[in-house]
Parts: structure tokens; sequence; C-alpha cells
């Protein structure tokens, strides 16, 4: 956060040129990029590397007129796209196909926007790679698009994806006997990505003796032919259409068009070795020169692994688009890895357990922080039959030995990463860790994670299938593509406002609650040079407070439970003392948060609980309809999302329309408007809409509201000006060892002399007082599934 | 005596008002305060109110996020 | 409804130009025929009689359309087509006690009671001889329709005449929308005369009454320009460049042609011609060249005076495809996106008024309403209302049923951008402090506020602002009574 004031300046000025800064998250560094446009030049940069390149849409904002060079179809009415020359495509969401277009359309493009009626999306390399990861074909993408379209499929979005699709495939990433191999059907392609400087520095000599090289390339040649039921038969994977996409989506548009393909079964593989720790380069080089590389694990014939005996519970409850989501990373019967995006409270836990059932062997979960690794062990007993011994936890408080055949680790990114020396017992464990081959890991909230970071983990663990799960994936954010090298593509991207309306997801009204500014602080404000009082200023604004009174008190009466959010540790201590409500900020003891978090959920007096940023993602607390923001991170577009997610989880009450309520107090004439309107666009683009309150009816009325009367008013006006600079700056957290989102830079600098004491805290913070979770029952509608993947079939029969 | 100025009368919200006093300095032009929403600009005329205009509506783009902004 | 512009025009013209208008038969029947049916019925009822009494009119009409009544007889007196007479003769009281009128009327009658008068209607005998006269004469000629004479091209088809006019008629639409494109001079003339644009630097641009004009009905859009013209034509009366009266009569004239023929332009007189070339501007003629030797009548100017709004009318002001034709084009999302079903680049234009486009397709225009935009539309003086209204009432039917036709939110954020443009209000004005007594103050202060020349004060400063206009009186009401 400590970039915060010089964003500020360079908001608008574009001036860039910090490019050497060290980041300490994921957020910090995106919040860096999206204020600075670097970003963009990044997209750029990267895209241009690739061959294949649209018009680009650089030039946002001017008109784009294809009225000319488009032809229309005599029956367009009946198709439901609109497929332009630079790869956007509109979706009409009253189309009587609506839901199987939308349904190929997130699996070969990138949903820009899902409101009512009209959907956009953009077709990119990556969003093309993913498709053909998940099993799509170019031809069969270029058929779709072209009867969906209302238009005569455009040149050059068929060359795009031609380009973009054609060398997809054809090479795969090896994970055999803690080895890495980089394997083809096509020694020319294995030849060209050698020209590359980078990948030719990671080839390593064959290390296993067993490996047959071929003397002229000097490639292992795999001579077993397992004709595609090993990990090697990866171009067989490609050739059959992913039988759920088929099903429910393309059967009737793709009728019986699928070729037969030639049959690669009497097909050598080549491959030659990389060096473990050059894994990370070689992907990206391979991407970059348009061979993105698949990684698929064949694990039901994976017979070196030992299998972990894991089943969901029979009463496990999976909802139809986590089994779509599912179903995009099973689609052939092997574990694709990449990346689902669930929003928040629709059950991503349950998604990364059910993966790990199906893969059933060893299974690492990683976290963002200590509470959430115990979150994650009760979740999986919740939901799956697997014994508590074959789950270890490794925190800096639990160093659990891992089970010696097959079981499920959860631990932190923090912990795994560590470069600094380990105690003997940490040692060990970190061992087991690096030389075991994962059947399958979990990554929680990708979207938190530093790179470096992430690189790192991802190094040591040796992993035959990856899934990062995540809520708020955001597209122009550079990360999407550091992702895609990393874990694999984005399988699945869930419709916020299809969930909501299906009743996955509470019914939210958003309003932003304009505050106007009073003279005095006004006044300040105007003449304030330092960005951070500008920022107290407005935080602290009398009419601000009154309105945050106020609809504490209207919800109080209403019976909800609220939830105030402030950044701003100043605002949330005067705020919460002011009111005489509680609050937890970092330094809030686990026993205190604990005991806070306690009484909010029983004592029916306690109806309103602030809480600083720490409670963004990582607390729990389903009690919640109610958020009110008074102060927040900038433009942060992710931590809106996340704020509303606290309150995304469906609610049995139900009041009228809607049934819960997400209130951001903004003040009026100040740089906050700006970052309020930035910070919504993420929701706005899924459908929400904020509605603008610019005046609080009965506010002028109500009695007793505190900082009404002028003195007061001014009273507070010298305390805000009499507090120092920091005052205005948003926390800066303590540092906790297993948590990211808290202060990893300082961990770099101080050993891990870890000593919390949360004792049984975690455990309730994470639900294991076994009231928090509750997966509700689907709606009836979505009661008779039609279309089961197979692999939900069988466990559906072997339940009965 | 009586002194007498002639001007322009500008009624706004409170914190307009104090935004014109504020940038009165800067567009050069002398303002009588009268109350909490009351100025009076002495020797005003269309053309400060032309620029009093025109800094509002600066002020109102700064603070307003357009999904543009990022190219600019 | 729609008639009400021609005829708001004629009641505005003064009794000698309708005198001279209603000497030209053409023009009586051309108005007979497009007046309500209820005004042309009582003018067949008076057509052979010479007065009649007004008190017995109201057995014209049941008791349950008095309204309509009053309304179509005062219709006819505003057109001066029917007067009224008072004639001194006493009233029979029981009449009196019968008629059940408004208690204005009640006084105004008793007043005449008094006066011992009565009133009686008749007909404005100049158009009741050109109607008994066109009844009796079968054969009438406007200008000779003679199919011997043929210019040596092939007529147009109707449907040529119809996409003519509609086409011509959308270029004075699209030079309203697009001010990058410049409308015929004379065209051009009548747009900014009659404030529908205005003068900008180099170009035109559109005003707030031009916005509106878009949104209306085409028969009311030609009125609206023809009457600048004919008023332009009345100011340079006498100049050679012919008469308001004229234009009026040759366009009643016109109407009566037939769609589809051809028509001698040599048959015209030198004036009338020059009328033609104005009206071919308007798309209300067709001829293949300025020199032709035939003109056609469009569907425009024969249904111009009769007011039926055609359908080929409709498609103008609206032009949508087959099917949706009944139905709005425009889907507006809560992300601010707009959709816009059309491939009119008149629709897109007037769109582009108050939305920022991105795409345009063969049957879609895909755009985004941001504060820029919205701005822009406020600066030329568009109001939130009318764009609010004008994607309400052109919402595409999915977008309707789905919820609003146009989110809330958008609606208010576009009212919101409105609002912050009024923040300040100003008033010329003085300021008065530093009285030598409080009583000088509060004697000044009482005669400002007599004089209605307050505006604000401010006791304990002493401290007195009033009207610019009130400056001079009060310093000589200071001076006279504390000088």
């Amino acid at each position: 956060m400590s970039s915060g004031d010089s964003n500020l300046k360079r908001r608008r000025g574009g001036n860039t040129g910090q490019s050497s800064k060290s980041y300490n998250t994921w957020t910090d560094y995106e919040e860096d990029l999206e204020e600075s446009g670097e970003f963009n030049q990044s997209i750029k940069k990267t895209t241009n590397t690739s061959s294949a390149t649209l018009t680009s849409s650089e030039e946002k904002g001017s008109l784009l007129d294809y009225s000319k060079r488009c032809i229309l179809k005599q029956d367009n009415k009946s198709r439901p796209i609109w497929v332009c020359p630079d790869g956007h495509i509109f979706l009409e969401t009253f189309s009587a196909i609506y839901k199987q277009a939308s349904d190929f359309l997130v699996a070969i493009a990138e949903p820009v926007c899902r409101p009512q009626n009209i959907h956009e999306y953009q077709l990119t390399p990556y969003s093309l790679y993913a498709a053909v990861s998940v099993g799509l074909e170019t031809n069969d993408i270029i058929t779709v698009l072209g009867r969906l379209s209302k238009l005569a499929l455009p040149k050059e979005v068929e060359q795009f994806v031609r380009q973009c699709t054609q060398s997809y495939g054809k090479v795969k990433l090896v994970l055999q006997k803690n080895k890495y191999f980089v394997e083809s059907a096509y020694p020319e392609v294995l030849e060209f990505l050698l020209k590359d400087s980078s990948i030719a520095t990671a080839r390593i000599k064959p290390t296993l003796e067993e490996s047959v090289v071929d003397p002229k390339t000097g490639f292992i040649i795999n001579k077993e032919v397992v004709t595609g039921a090993q990990i090697s038969g990866g171009l067989q994977a490609n050739q059959s259409l992913d039988p759920v996409l088929k099903n429910d989506a393309l059967s009737n548009l793709l009728e019986e068009e699928e070729e037969d393909t030639v049959n690669n079964s009497d097909q050598h593989f080549h491959s030659f070795e990389i060096d473990p720790q050059q894994v990370e380069e070689v992907k990206k080089r391979c991407i970059q020169l348009d061979y993105p590389v698949l990684e698929e694990y064949d694990f039901r014939n994976d017979t070196v692994n030992p299998n972990l005996n894991i089943d969901l519970k029979p009463t496990t409850m999976i909802r139809p688009y986590q089994e779509k989501s599912l179903s995009k990373m099973f689609g052939n019967g092997r574990a694709r890895s990449g990346i689902i995006v669930l929003p928040c409270g629709a059950g991503k836990s349950l998604s990364g357990i059910t993966a790990a059932c199906t893969v059933k062997k060893s299974i690492l979960v990683l976290c963002t922080s200590a509470v959430s690794v115990e979150q994650w062990k009760y979740q999986f007993k919740l939901w799956s039959n697997i014994e508590e011994r074959q789950i270890s936890k490794f925190t800096s408080d639990n160093k659990e030995k891992i089970s010696n055949v097959a079981g499920v680790t959860i631990t932190t990114y923090t912990m795994v990463a560590f470069g600094g020396r380990r105690s003997a017992e940490s040692l060990k464990i970190m061992n087991e860790i690096t030389n075991r081959e994962w059947g399958l890991v979990l990554l929680d909230e990708v979207h938190v994670v530093p790179a470096a970071m992430f690189r790192k983990v991802l190094t040591v663990t040796k992993a035959h299938c990856k899934l990062g799960l995540t809520a708020t994936l955001l597209r122009e954010d550079e990360k999407i593509q550091d992702l895609n090298f990393l874990i694999g593509p984005k399988l699945y991207e869930a419709n916020w406002l299809d969930l909501q309306k299906a009743g996955f997801l509470a019914n939210v009204s958003c309003s932003e609650v304009w505050c106007p500014m009073t003279a005095e602080f006004y006044k300040e404000y105007l003449i304030n040079d330092s960005q951070g009082k500008k920022k107290l200023l407005y935080t602290m604004n009398p009419n601000k407070f009154r309105a945050c009174e106020y609809l504490i008190r209207f919800h109080e009466q209403r019976g909800d439970k609220i939830i105030v959010f402030s950044d701003n540790v100043y605002a949330l201590q005067k705020y919460a003392k002011g009111l005489g409500r509680y609050f937890i900020y970092g330094p809030t003891s686990g026993h205190e948060r604990m005991s806070i978090l306690s009484k909010f959920q029983h004592d029916p007096t306690v109806r309103t609980i602030f809480i600083s940023k720490v409670g963004d993602t990582s607390i729990d607390i389903p009690e919640a309809t109610v958020i009110i923001q008074v102060s927040s991170h900038y433009g942060s577009r992710r931590q809106e999302a996340q704020r509303l997610g606290r309150i995304l989880r469906p609610k049995p009450k139900s009041d009228g329309l809607y049934n819960a309520f997400f209130y951001s107090l903004v003040s009026k004439d100040t740089q906050e408007m700006y970052y309020s309107t930035k910070r919504q666009q993420f929701l706005i683009d899924q459908g929400y809409s904020f509605k603008v309150i610019s005046e609080l009816p009965g506010i002028d009325q109500e009695v007793n509201l505190k900082y009404s009367s002028k003195q007061d008013q001014l009273d507070l006006l010298a305390q805000v000006l009499g507090e120092g600079e920091d005052s205005g700056k948003n926390e800066i957290l303590e540092e906790d060892f297993d948590d990211i989102t808290r202060g990893a830079k300082k961990s770099k600098s101080s050993a891990p002399t870890v000593s919390r004491t949360t004792g049984g805290s975690t455990r309730a913070l994470s639900g294991g007082n076994d009231m928090n979770y509750m997966e509700y029952q689907a709606p009836a509608i979505y009661k008779s599934i039609p279309t089961q993947h197979a692999l939900f079939k069988q466990r559906a029969k072997n339940k009965q | 005596m009586v002194h007498v100025y002639k001007g322009l009368f500008l009624e706004c919200d409170p914190p307009t008002k104090q935004f014109v006093e504020y940038i009165s300095k800067q567009e050069h032009f002398e303002v009588i305060v009268l109350d909490e929403t009351h100025l009076f600009l002495q020797g005003g005329d269309e053309k400060v109110i032309n620029s009093i205009q025109r800094r509002i509506d600066d002020l109102q783009n700064q603070n307003t996020y357009s999904v543009f902004d990022k190219d600019q | 409804m729609t008639l009400s512009k021609v005829f708001q025009y004629l009641a505005s013209l003064d009794s000698k130009d309708l005198e001279e208008l209603y000497k030209d038969p053409w023009t009586c029947q051309a108005i007979l025929r497009s007046l309500p049916p209820r005004s042309k019925q009582y003018i067949l009822k008076m057509l052979l009689v010479d007065t009649y009494p007004l008190s017995l009119a109201k057995d014209w009409s049941t008791q349950a359309s008095i309204q309509q009544h009053k309304e179509s007889l005062k219709k006819l007196f505003d057109l001066k087509i029917i007067f009224l007479d008072k004639i001194n003769k006493p009233i029979q009281p029981q009449q009196q006690q019968s008629s059940q009128q408004s208690s204005s009327q009640q006084q105004q009658q008793q007043q005449q009671q008094q006066q011992q008068t009565e009133q009686t209607i008749r007909l404005n005998p100049l158009f009741q001889d050109n109607i008994k006269r066109s009844l009796v004469q079968v054969n009438q000629v406007i200008f000779s329709n003679n199919s011997s004479i043929k210019d040596n091209h092939k007529p147009p088809s109707i449907d040529d005449l119809d996409s003519y006019s509609k086409s011509q008629w959308e270029k004075v639409l699209y030079f309203l929308s697009d001010d990058t494109v410049q409308p015929s001079k004379l065209i051009s003339e009548l747009l900014l005369s009659s404030n529908l644009t205005k003068q900008e630097g180099d170009g035109l641009s559109i005003t707030s009454e031009g916005f509106k004009f878009l949104l209306k009905d085409v028969y009311t859009q030609i009125w609206t320009l023809l009457i600048v013209y004919l008023d332009d034509l009345e100011k340079k009366k006498g100049k050679g460049s012919g008469s308001r009266n004229d234009l009026l009569s040759f366009l009643f004239r016109l109407s009566f042609l037939n769609l589809g023929r051809g028509y001698l332009v040599s048959e015209l007189s030198e004036q009338q011609k020059e009328y033609l070339f104005a009206l071919k501007q308007f798309g209300l003629i067709y001829m293949r060249t300025d020199s032709s030797i035939l003109f056609y009548p469009t569907r425009l100017i024969i249904s111009l005076t009769t007011g039926k709004t055609l359908s080929l009318i409709q498609s103008i002001s609206s032009e949508r495809t087959q099917t949706q034709k009944e139905q709005g084009y425009i889907v507006l999302e809560t992300n601010y996106r707009l959709y816009a079903y059309t491939s009119s680049s008149l629709q897109i234009s007037l769109l582009s008024l108050f939305v920022k486009m991105l795409y345009r397709l063969p049957n879609l225009a895909v755009g985004i309403i941001t504060r820029e935009s919205i701005r822009t539309a406020l600066i030329h003086g568009i109001t939130a209302d009318q764009i609010i209204d004008f994607v309400r009432h052109n919402s595409h039917p999915n977008a309707a049923n789905s919820g609003q036709p146009i989110p809330d939110v958008v609606a208010e954020q576009i009212l919101l951008w409105e609002a912050e443009r009024n923040r300040i209000t100003y008033t010329k004005s003085v300021l008065y402090n530093s009285f030598p007594t409080n009583d000088c103050y509060i004697a000044t202060l009482k005669f400002a506020k007599e004089q209605d020349y307050y505006i604000w004060s401010h006791d304990p400063l002493k401290t007195l602002v009033v009207k610019e206009e009130g400056n001079d009186p009060i310093r000589n009401f200071i001076k006279k009574n504390f000088a």
C-alpha cells in the first residue's frame, strides 16, 4: 500500500517508470499496473510476440464500422451471435439457443460483460488455447462460430482461430518418475522449439536409464506406443470432442460433422528432458512461440502413484455449474490443469474437493492463510469420506506428518515458498512435499499469490495436475497470462447473473450513497496537498458518518446483521468507537476475533461489527446480510467483488426482491467518486447495477445522529487535522507468517519465529464450529440434471 | 456612507461554495461570502460565471471514472 | 392530431389573408376534406342556409359530446369559415333556462340578454360559394394531365417515388443529426431560421428544438419547415419572390393530384415553378432533372393536407426491419452499453448525439453512454428527459419485456449528470453594506422588498442584495431619505 500515493499522482498522467519495483502481493502489483497503464503495454508486448493478432482494439473508443465489410445472413434472426472481424462477439441472451451458445462461447472466448440482454465476448490467443485444452478442435470452433453467427464469419477471424489453434495441443509437458519431459508426436516441432535459446538451455541429458534415444535427433523415443491410454496420448485426447460439450452445447450445432482425424496410435512420441527449475520458463517460451504445452494427467492409468481412498459423501450435492466446471477439467477422462473461476459464495472448495475425489491420488492444497488451511480441512471432512489420519496440515503451527501412502496435505503458499532455514521437523516434511509426485495440486485464491512466490511453489512441487481456484480473475489483468503458463488455461468462468437467477447466489441490492462533504471538511480537502490527508478527510466526512449510522439503525431495526468495512484504521476505530460497536483489524488477537465473531453470530444485541480489510477474504460470516463500505482500497475492482462476496451466499430469509444489501458510502466531489465507480466496473460487467442514492430519505429527520451539530463537526475536523500523515493510509497488516495477504515482505527479513496462539479460534473462524457452512439445496429447476458427465454418473452409480 | 457593489449573486450548495471560494484566487475574482450557500461575486460577469462553470466541470470530470480512462 | 399544425397555422393568419385564400376553390376543398368529420358535417349543414341561430346549433350534438361540439365550432370560427353575428332580438326565456353552459358563458349570455341580442352563425360566403360550386362542377382540371405528352424517359413507378421522397426527407433529417454534412442552401437556411440548428463555427449544430423535432412524426416535421418557408415568403413579400398565399394555394392544389402521374411543368406560372424547385428539396415533388418537362407529386405532398399518415411515412420516421415494424430497436444495459438493432444511418447518427458509438455491424450498432457523451448532448441543449424518453420510446421489445426499457440506474445517472451542470445559479445584482444607521438599513430593506428588488439580506451585518434593476431606485431612495 506504500505505492498508493504515487499511484494517485500518476493516475491520469500515465507516467510509469517504476518497473523495478517489488511487490508484496499480486494485488499490489495489479493495482499498480492498473494505475499506471503499464499492463496495457505488457499485454501488447506479449501478444505481439504471438504471430496471430487481430485488429486490436487498442484504440478503444473509436468507432469500428463493419457494416460494409460484414455480410448479414438471410436467416440471421434465428442465430444468436455477431462475430466481428476483431474477434469481438455479441450474444443475444433472448435467443432460443442462448444456453448452448453461451456454453460454447465461454469455452472459446473471454467474457467481457454479461448483463441482462446482450453479452460480449472477445476471442484471444489465451481463450483459444483454453478451448483447445478442453478438447475443441480448430474446425469445430470455426464451424460452430460460423453456424451461430448472424454474419458470415469474417475471414480474419477464421484465420485467427486457425493460427492460434493449429499449433496448440501438439506439445505436451509430461511428468514421469519425477522428471519433466517435453513431448510431441512431431519431432520437427521439438526442433523448432529448441531453436529458442531459453528452451535449449533448459534441455538436459536424459537422466533415466531406460530412455531410448534417437541417435539422429537426440530425442527420447517412446516406443511403447501407449495408444492414448497413457499420458503420452496427448493428441488423441484432442481428437474426440469433450463428451459434455458435445452433449449439451454442440451436438445440434455440430451435428455429425466431426471428422475422423488421422489415427496416431502407431506414431512414435519424441521428447526431451528439461531441468525442473526451468519448467516455468520453458512453458512461458512455448506460449510465446505459439506452442503452448498441454498438461494432462491420465490418473486412471497411473499405476506408479498409489491411490487415495477418497469419495464424496453420498449426501453431498454438487450444483450444476460445479459439475459443468469439473466436466471441463475431466472432459476426456483425464485431468487437465487449469483454472476455475466461480463467484465468492458459490462453493469453490466443493469444486476442488470433488476434483480431488475424482483424481484419487495424493492431493496438495495450497492456501493463503492458516485460517484457510483449517477451513479446507473442515471442508474435506464435511464433503468427503476421507479419514482424519489421511489429512495432514503443514503450517507454522501445525507440522503434521504426511501420510506415507497417499493423502491430502494442506499447507500455505508461504510455508512451501519459504527460503530460509527450516527446523528439522519442517525440513523433513518439506522434503516429502518436494519429492512426492502429487496427483493434484489445488491452488486456492490464485489471484492473491505474488508472482515470485507462485513460481517458487510450482517449481518445488511436482504435480501431474494443477487446479487453480479464484473468484475474481480480472481479464485486463496481466496475471491471466502468467497464470496461463503457471497453471493452465481458464477452464470455466461462471456467469454471476445466471447463478443469481437460479438462486445459487443471494440477490444483492447494490447502492452507492453520495454523502456531500461538509463545507469545513471540503475546504480543508481543497487546500490540503497531502493525499493521505485528503483521503482521511473524505473518509471522515461527518455526512458519511451520519449516513453510516443512519443505515446501521435502519438495518438493525429490520433485524439484519451488518458488516462495516473500512480499510482506513483510523476511521475504523473512530467509527466503531463512536457508534459503540465491536471492531476487528490486523492487531486484533485471534482469541478476540473469535469472541467478537461468535457474538455477532449468536448475540441478538450484536448486529453490527466493523472490520478492516482482514475481513476481505479469509473470514467467513454467513450471517451477514448487509455490507457498508466506509473506506476502500482506491479503485480495486477485486476488493469490491470480494467484499460483495461476503454476502453472496444464498440467504434463506428473503424479504421481497432483495435479500442482501451492499452500500458504498462515497464523499461527493472528491477523488473517492472516481475510485468508487472504477471499483464497481467488474461487478457491473457481471450484470450488477449500483443505484446511486444522492439523498438518504429521512436522514435529516433522524434524531441523535452523531456529528449533526456544527460544533461536533468542527471538533472532528480538528482531530482529523491533528492526525499524522499515515492515518490517511490504509492498514498495513501485521506480520502473519502463513498469510500472504499480510506483509509478506517483512517475512523475508525476519526469521519465521512464529508463535501465534491461535488455538481453538481458527477452528471457529474457519467454520469448525459446525454452524458456519451450509450448502443450500438446489432449486427445483436444477433437480433433474439432464446431462451428467460420465465421471459423475459413475459416482452416482457407486452411491446406489 | 453606504457601500455599493455591482456584481453577481450566486447560490449553490455548501461544497460548491467552498470550491468557488477556493478557485477565486486562481481565477482572479473577488468574492464576498454571504452565508453557507450564497456568495457575491464583486464585479462578476458572464465571463467569470463561465470560468467557474468550466472549473466545476473539470472537477467533476476529474472525479468521474470513464471506461476509456486507461487509454488517456 | 397531426392536422393541428396546418390548421394552427391557418388560424394564426389574419382574416384578410384567409379571405384571399378562400378565393381559391381548391384551397376550400382541401380544407374541407382535411377537417375532422364533425366540422365537415357542420359546414355541410350550413351550406345552403344563410344564417343559423347559435342557440339551435347545440342540438347538432348530443349532451355527451358537447365539448367536441364546442371545439369544432371554435375551430371553424378560428379559421374564419364561420362568422358569428349578433342581432338585436329578445330571447325567449325558456331557451335560456334549458341551456347548461358553463358559468362564464352564462354570464356572457346574461349580459347579452340585457342588450337584447341573439347570436347567429353563418358560413364565410367565399368559402360557401366555392364549396357549392365544386359540388356542381364535375370535371375540374387542376393541371392538365395530358398523357400524350411524354418526355423521353420512362415514368417513375410509385415505388420509385416513395423511395425518392423517403430518401430526400431523410437527407433533411440527416443534416440535423450530423453536423459534418452540409445541407442544401434552402434547407440549411430553413433549419437555421426555425431554430432547429444554430451556427457554430463553420458548421451547424443541432439545438434542443432540433432534437425534439427529430422525435416527431414526418408530417409535423414537414409542416414545421414549410411554415418557416411560408413566413419567409411573407417577409419578402412584394420583392418578386411570390407570396405565402400563393404557395399555400399551390400546396392545396397539388394535394389533389394523382400519385404516379406526370404533370407538365409548362402549365405552371413562373412563380409556381420556383415553388416546385423548393418542394423538390423536401421530397414532396419529383423531377428527373431540373429541366424535365414533367413533374410528379409524391405521396408526401398528396397526404400533406389530408394528414393521413401513410405507412410509408411511418416507416420513414422509424425505419425498422420487417418483423420489427411496430417495435423499438434499442437495448440499453445496466452497464451503460447500448445496442441498436438498426442499419439506418439516420438512427445511428441520432444515437450518436448522446451515445459514444463503438461498433457498427450490418444490422446492429453498439455504443456506450458515458458522462462525456451525455455532457456533449446536454451542451447541445438536449435535456436528460428527452434522452430518457427517446430510449424508452424506442426500446427493443426484449429489453422492455425483461424488466425496464431503460435501466433505472442509467436513467438516474443521466439525470444526475444533468443536475451536476446546474450547481450554481446566479443573478445580476447589487450589494449594499455599511449602512450608516440601522434605521437606514431597515428602511432600505423595506423599500427593496416592497418594490420587489429584494434578493438576500443579513440583518446583523446590515448587508442587502437586490436585483440589478433596483439599483437606481434604491440609490435615489437612500439619497432622498438619508443623505
